[in-house]
């Protein structure tokens, strides 16, 4: 097993560059688990709580205090301090979308009749933005038809009608028909982003050894050598294949702790399945480019190109239900798309029914499909290369 | 001879392959791939008509009230106050639709309305809002009939009319697109890349390094002439490269920076200024051969780029906000942020902060590599 172990050899001496993604994936992975919330899988139906900002300089009065409280029920209140700039930050980057300034003597005002109005800075022509104005205008409206309709009517009344009213809620019913419901766990971001990683970390440590061994000098050295050459070949394959299969074991381990008991579950198993696939189709394409690439720079130019590309067309960093048709249908001529179209029905799967496992496996088929038929083309060509003497 | 070096170093230069990748095709490759991929968010975010279905049942003929307040919002009314499309259906048609993701929830009458849906989300939320606030105003309907009867001609009139109590004040003038940060970055790691040519002309006059280098150390001529014309070569390369993008950016791909075309040139100048001398500064501190400084340089201007948002939005406010002097000091998020600040804010103040640190940073790092790099010798090579 001289080959084998040499293939390892060389791996060590470029462990650095290799590893590089690796470590930044997984920091990246465990930055972004603690950032996006959890959401349930649940049959009782939650509202969407806007996250704004209030600021009440009308602090005197009844009526603008209730009304904020009004607004805390329906609303997540975000403390911003009001600093022009930091609200525009705040809002660009839409960890607020709406801002409620009330004005001093605005209760007042809105009392004697006079014209009241509140400042508001949203993201104009968006759905927070229409459903807080909805809110809002609901709200006074309801409070200007109590002050016009009941004469004398005092602050305390006024709010207890209020606070009555408001409290009748739509009676929303959340149907479920017997297929999947959208749950959505962190885990799922995971497995996508292992397609970048995959690729980057197994294009680059299997065709950087690949190119070593290619070198025409230590190649006809080999040759010489008293070793069969259907060996030598078995054993530079094997060593992809180990070496890949230690990049997914070490991935799909480094799950558990990341995600605790998140990971373990059934749908858990399928994703590692699903991973262990595109690793394959990895481990061809790596076979492929060290094969017709002849030098170092280039590789790095096509793995980046061929990392970022497919990782962005097929939604591995952008989820696939914000792409477009036209895209989605480019990137269906990729495996990767199968990949992260596996992971997202996986992550979603509650019910153990053959006709929700069916898709999955056919998805998984697809990118099998896709491995098998670049293996085969890499074959051809190190085939060709061979009898046409080109070493 | 400033004139000599200069001309020879910038065809050099631009005949360096793998250099001319990174910094010119790679970039243009991964904006097209942004466009493609990332969607834009000023239509993600907009509000569009819901698409909903009331069952039509007894309750709902008999109830005019409710139909009148729904048609108020649905296809007949102002563009303004349309909220719903809505389809009146049999309940087994309300459920098909329901199922096949044709509405996002249908209303059905029993004893009022009850909203069905499928899942949580937004839309829901406005359906359930609107329900809502129909009930709230038959309550108030009933309060005010037993407080003051007197007055229910006045109420009536009072729902009819609905008045908004909200006026709009914006700081900017500028849309808060967020999508724009991914190009912002973009844009900034493509003038760091800009450090390669940097490297490579420094590479190019050490002795050690390369025999050019030797050469050039051999011969009569003051280093720090040789140096500054190469550099400027690399400089004007590394602008031009950076104007092509952003041309490429605006009109292929229609990336707003806004209209003051002079800041974007001055930022562009800024930015390819501290790419090339952050290039030279990695050029003369790591001792190593020349791919171990090129391997250094990317990663950590990958690094920067990350940290300035190029990969995941969400990521330049963490730093901005959590690890501010982090933001200051990391040149990728300079260079996005002064882009940022010029689309976004009216003012001009944190814009020349911007450019401030951007040209402070390009002279110590100018500095660094001059002093190291002076009176080098070379006892052996």
């Amino acid at each position: 097993m001289q080959v084998f172990k040499t293939y390892f050899k060389i791996v060590k001496k470029n462990i650095l560059s290799i590893s590089i993604y690796f470590f930044v994936f997984i920091g990246i992975s465990i930055l972004i688990s603690g950032q996006i919330p959890e959401s349930k899988a649940d049959t009782a139906f939650s509202s969407n709580k806007s996250p704004i900002v209030i600021f009440n300089y009308d602090k005197g009065s009844n009526i603008s205090n209730d009304f904020e409280k009004f607004l805390s029920k329906n609303a997540t209140i975000i403390e911003i301090p009001d600093e022009v700039e930091s609200l525009q930050d705040a809002l660009y980057f839409r960890k607020v979308v709406y801002i409620v300034r009330i004005p001093n003597g605005f209760g007042e005002s809105l009392k004697a009749g006079n014209d009241a109005v509140i400042s508001k800075t949203a993201i104009s022509g968006s759905e927070y933005n229409i459903y807080m104005d909805l809110l809002i205008n609901k709200y006074m409206n309801t409070a200007k038809r109590y002050i016009n309709n009941i004469p004398n009517i005092t602050n305390e009344q006024l709010n207890t009608y209020l606070e009555k009213d408001m409290s009748v809620e739509a009676d929303v019913k959340v149907q479920t028909f017997g297929e999947t419901v959208n749950s959505e766990s962190n885990i799922k971001y995971y497995f996508n982003y292992y397609a970048y990683v995959i690729f980057a970390v197994v294009i680059l440590g299997v065709t950087t050894v690949i190119l070593t061994f290619n070198n025409s000098e230590i190649k006809k050295r080999h040759l010489g050598s008293p070793i069969k050459l259907s060996s030598y070949n078995f054993q530079v394959i094997l060593g992809s294949l180990v070496f890949t299969l230690i990049v997914w074991a070490l991935i799909c381990l480094l799950s558990f702790p990341i995600y605790g008991s998140a990971a373990f579950t059934t749908n858990t198993v399928l994703l590692i399945i699903n991973a262990l696939i595109i690793s394959l189709v990895v481990l061809s394409i790596s076979f492929l480019l060290g094969n017709v690439m002849k030098s170092k720079s280039a590789i790095d130019a096509i793995t980046n190109i061929l990392t970022l590309g497919l990782s962005f067309l097929s939604g591995v960093f952008v989820p696939q239900e914000l792409m477009s048709d036209s895209v989605l249908k480019i990137a269906s001529f990729t495996p990767t798309y199968w990949y992260v179209k596996a992971v997202n029905s996986i992550t979603s799967l509650t019910v153990w029914s053959s006709e929700n496992i069916s898709p999955i496996v056919n998805y998984m088929a697809i990118q099998l499909i896709f491995a098998a038929a670049i293996l085969a083309i890499s074959l051809v060509i190190v085939k060709q290369k061979r009898s046409s003497n080109q070493i | 001879m400033f004139l000599h070096i200069f001309s020879y170093r910038f065809k050099c230069l631009i005949r360096d392959k793998q250099a001319m990748f990174w910094i010119f095709m790679f970039p243009i490759l991964l904006a097209t791939l942004f466009k493609m991929a990332i969607p834009d968010v000023g239509n993600l975010e907009k509000f569009e008509p819901i698409n909903i279905a009331v069952v039509n049942n007894v309750e709902y003929q008999d109830s005019d009230a409710f139909k009148s307040t729904l048609s108020s919002v649905s296809d007949s009314a102002s563009e303004s106050n349309l909220m719903f499309n809505t389809k009146i259906t049999t309940e087994e048609e309300a459920k098909d639709l329901l199922v096949n993701n044709k509405i996002t929830g249908y209303i059905f009458m029993d004893n009022g309305p009850k909203v069905i849906v499928k899942e949580s989300g937004f839309s829901q939320t406005i359906l359930k809002g609107f329900i809502s606030n129909y009930l709230q105003v038959t309550l108030q309907y009933n309060n005010v009939l037993e407080a003051n009867p007197a007055a229910m001609q006045n109420f009536l009139s009072e729902i009819a009319d609905n008045k908004s109590y909200i006026k709009e004040v914006s700081n900017t003038s500028a849309s808060p697109n967020n999508s724009l940060v991914y190009y912002y970055a973009l844009i900034a790691m493509t003038c760091l890349y800009g450090g390669m040519l940097g490297t490579k002309e420094v590479i190019n006059i050490q002795a050690n390094q390369t025999p050019q280098g030797a050469r050039v150390s051999l011969a009569p001529t003051n280093k720090l002439k040789v140096f500054s014309s190469s550099i400027l070569a690399a400089t004007v390369i590394q602008v031009s490269i950076i104007l092509i993008l952003l041309v490429y950016l605006k009109f292929a791909l229609n990336i707003d920076f806004g209209n003051q075309l002079l800041y974007v040139l001055l930022t562009v100048v800024a930015g390819s200024f501290v790419g090339v001398s952050f290039g030279a500064m990695i050029g003369s501190i790591i001792k190593g051969k020349e791919s171990l400084k090129l391997g250094i340089l990317i990663s950590t201007t990958m690094m920067s780029s990350f940290l300035s948002g190029m990969m995941w939005l969400d990521m330049k406010y963490i730093v901005t906000n959590k690890f501010p002097i982090m933001a200051y000091i990391n040149p990728a998020n300079v260079i996005s942020d002064a882009f940022y600040a010029l689309y976004y804010y009216d003012t001009y103040t944190r814009f020349f902060i911007n450019i401030g640190i951007l040209f402070g940073f390009s002279i110590i790092f100018y500095l660094i590599t001059y002093f190291t790099m002076r009176r080098q010798k070379y006892a052996s090579i």
